[in-house]
């Protein structure tokens, strides 16, 4: 052996590979940018893998806003006292003070990671971690130019823990508006990006292409939900028994749009127990913990015990005892969302009811109501925009809570 | 050094191997210390190292295997405890303060332990070198853990790589 190669960095692969895989992930990101056959032993040996339970990988509940009130509340699975996650804290407060009455919307979810618009401006923040930053204004000129979508948010933890947000075009809905002034120019996209904290111009259609991919069914114009599911992309339509699913085809040179599932709900016996449970209940804004599910499962009896028959997004299919079943006629009136890892579509009934439905099963179960005591019973009431919420601990990959720029306001003080 | 239990003892008195280093030095140590490596573990039990046979060792040289015997001595007798559920704290701190000093050494010696370690499957001298080695490169910048590990000065190309790597990993050390 050369007596002068004795330093660390000449050490053989597997030999290498033993010492890295204890270091924490945070230096392993650095670790990733030392020279490439680290990044590739890193890579290779799927190192950062252990750390992957900080990713987003269930369903903890639904980010609601409701027509009309003055906040979203999240509807979602009672923490237990079992669960390794922490609690969720659904209110938000670590960010925004109820007291104020302040006016606020959930704009966009992803990954664990929403957007939010305050009277006092549009933020990020990850519930999870409680981290939140403000954005800043956009400096776009909008006056003439074209009218402006989201902003959304594009996140994904397992490749990076900065995140974007954008501002796309709008598409006008009527043929006079697309002949006239579409696609705007210059046709961009304005981005956001947690790496550089400023908004830039993406994207624009100089070279005049650009795809149109209709939307599945000229028939079916109600009730419609675009979203992610377990195997890609999701058009949801129908409404009362009849329910469509697209999935968006990416892998030809064309994107479009197939129909994957054609359900009825079918009337018939279902155990009584998947009914009668109000295993979901919506954060209420004053009393936190003691937000009793009030309402009615679908006309049955509102069972007691919650805890034996807990939903579990990450594991449905474990044994829940058939006691006895009742005949039930399930009829919908929106998708509220689709659960991002498996198929099943949650369904909103009744206004405010909640029904999980397992596309490949065609299994009910009864979430709950989503109705919080602090919003009226009208007529005119109702669920607005919904956002299926899955929580992300990857803010702590920064361990000291860097994955989001602190604001100026925020406990922190490091920048 | 107290003599280890050895499940099917040996009439009470320790059963000692022998190991041989690159260098032709022969190391006398007892077989439990010696079974710490999952790699003699196997010729131990087999029977091999006793007598005037001795194990041979071609990866290792004498300076390295006496440091390396000097760690599987010392935590020869924790193993046979199976782990330590019944040492004591104090037991435990005198390991530890042990490990801490063990590790209080140039980086050349490291390597070669790590080597050793690695080649000899010793786990917990594995584990212990690697902690070292991470707190050696805990909280430094890339070109940092570069002159502390003794890689080269980067060409140009490496230089450029890195800077758009730790572009897209620069939140790691914000």
């Amino acid at each position: 052996m050369e007596e002068e190669t004795k330093a660390i960095a000449a050490l053989p692969d597997d030999a290498l590979a033993g010492v890295l895989c204890v270091l924490p992930p945070r230096s392993l990101g650095v670790a990733q940018c030392v020279c490439k056959a680290w990044r590739d032993i890193i890579d290779d040996r799927a190192l950062l893998l252990p750390h992957l339970h900080l990713l987003p990988r269930s369903v903890r509940g639904v980010f609601i806003n409701y027509t009309g009130h003055y906040r979203p509340h999240l509807f979602s699975r009672p923490c237990s006292s079992s669960s390794t996650f922490p609690r969720i804290d659904g209110l938000l407060s670590f960010m925004i003070d109820d007291n104020e009455d302040e006016w606020w919307l959930v704009i966009d979810h992803c990954n664990g990671l929403l957007i939010c618009h305050l009277d006092s401006g549009v933020y990020v923040c990850n519930p999870a971690t409680q981290q939140w930053t403000l954005l800043p204004a956009c400096a776009t000129p909008s006056s003439s130019g074209p009218y402006y979508e989201g902003p959304y948010l594009a996140f994904d933890p397992a490749m990076s823990p900065h995140y974007e947000v954008f501002r796309i075009p709008s598409v006008p809905d009527d043929h006079q508006s697309m002949d006239q002034c579409w696609p705007p120019t210059p046709w961009k996209i304005t981005v956001f990006s947690s790496r550089t904290g400023e908004w830039e111009d993406r994207f624009s259609m100089s070279n005049d292409m650009y795809q149109v991919i209709r939307t599945p069914s000229a028939t079916v114009k109600y009730n419609r939900h675009l979203g992610r599911s377990k195997n890609g992309v999701f058009f949801g339509a129908g409404s009362k028994d009849k329910l469509w699913m697209w999935i968006l085809n990416e892998s030809g040179e064309h994107m479009e749009w197939s129909l994957k599932y054609e359900c009825e709900l079918t009337p018939r016996a279902y155990p009584r127990n998947l009914l009668a449970h109000n295993i979901w209940e919506v954060v209420e804004a004053e009393n936190y913990d003691v937000s009793a599910a009030n309402g009615e499962a679908i006309g049955i009896e509102t069972a007691q015990n919650k805890e034996s028959f807990e939903w579990n997004s990450d594991d449905d299919d474990t044994t829940v005892q058939i006691v006895d079943k009742v005949y039930f006629a399930p009829s919908f009136d929106e998708i509220l969302g689709f659960h991002p890892f498996k198929e099943v579509v949650f369904l909103v009934l009744d206004f405010f009811g909640v029904m999980a439905y397992h596309l490949n099963s065609s299994k009910i179960q009864f979430l709950g109501y989503a109705h919080p005591d602090c919003y009226p019973r009208m007529h005119t009431n109702g669920i607005d925009e919904s956002f299926v919420y899955t929580p992300c601990l990857i803010g702590e990959l920064a361990e000291d809570g860097t994955g989001l720029r602190s604001s100026v306001t925020s406990a922190d003080d490091d920048s | 050094m107290a003599a280890p239990e050895s499940g099917d003892g040996n009439n009470g008195a320790a059963r000692m191997v022998t190991l041989i280093s690159s260098d032709n030095t022969r190391f006398e140590v007892e077989a439990a210390a010696a079974s710490l490596s999952q790699t003699l573990q196997l010729t131990i039990l087999d029977g091999g190292g006793g007598g005037g046979d001795g194990i041979p060792l071609p990866n290792v040289d004498s300076a390295t295997l006496s440091k390396v015997l000097e760690y599987c001595i010392k935590h020869a007798p924790a193993a046979a405890n199976g782990g330590a559920p019944n040492a004591t704290a104090v037991d435990r701190a005198e390991l530890e303060r042990f490990d801490n000093e063990f590790v209080n050494i140039d980086q050349s010696v490291l390597y070669s332990l790590i080597m050793a370690a690695h080649n000899l499957e010793i786990e917990g001298l594995q584990s212990l070198v690697a902690k070292k080695v991470a707190d050696m490169i805990k909280g430094k910048s890339p070109m940092e853990i570069r002159r502390t590990l003794g890689f080269p000065d980067p060409t140009p190309e490496e230089q450029a790589e890195m800077n758009a790597h730790m572009l897209e990993y620069g939140w790691a050390y914000e």
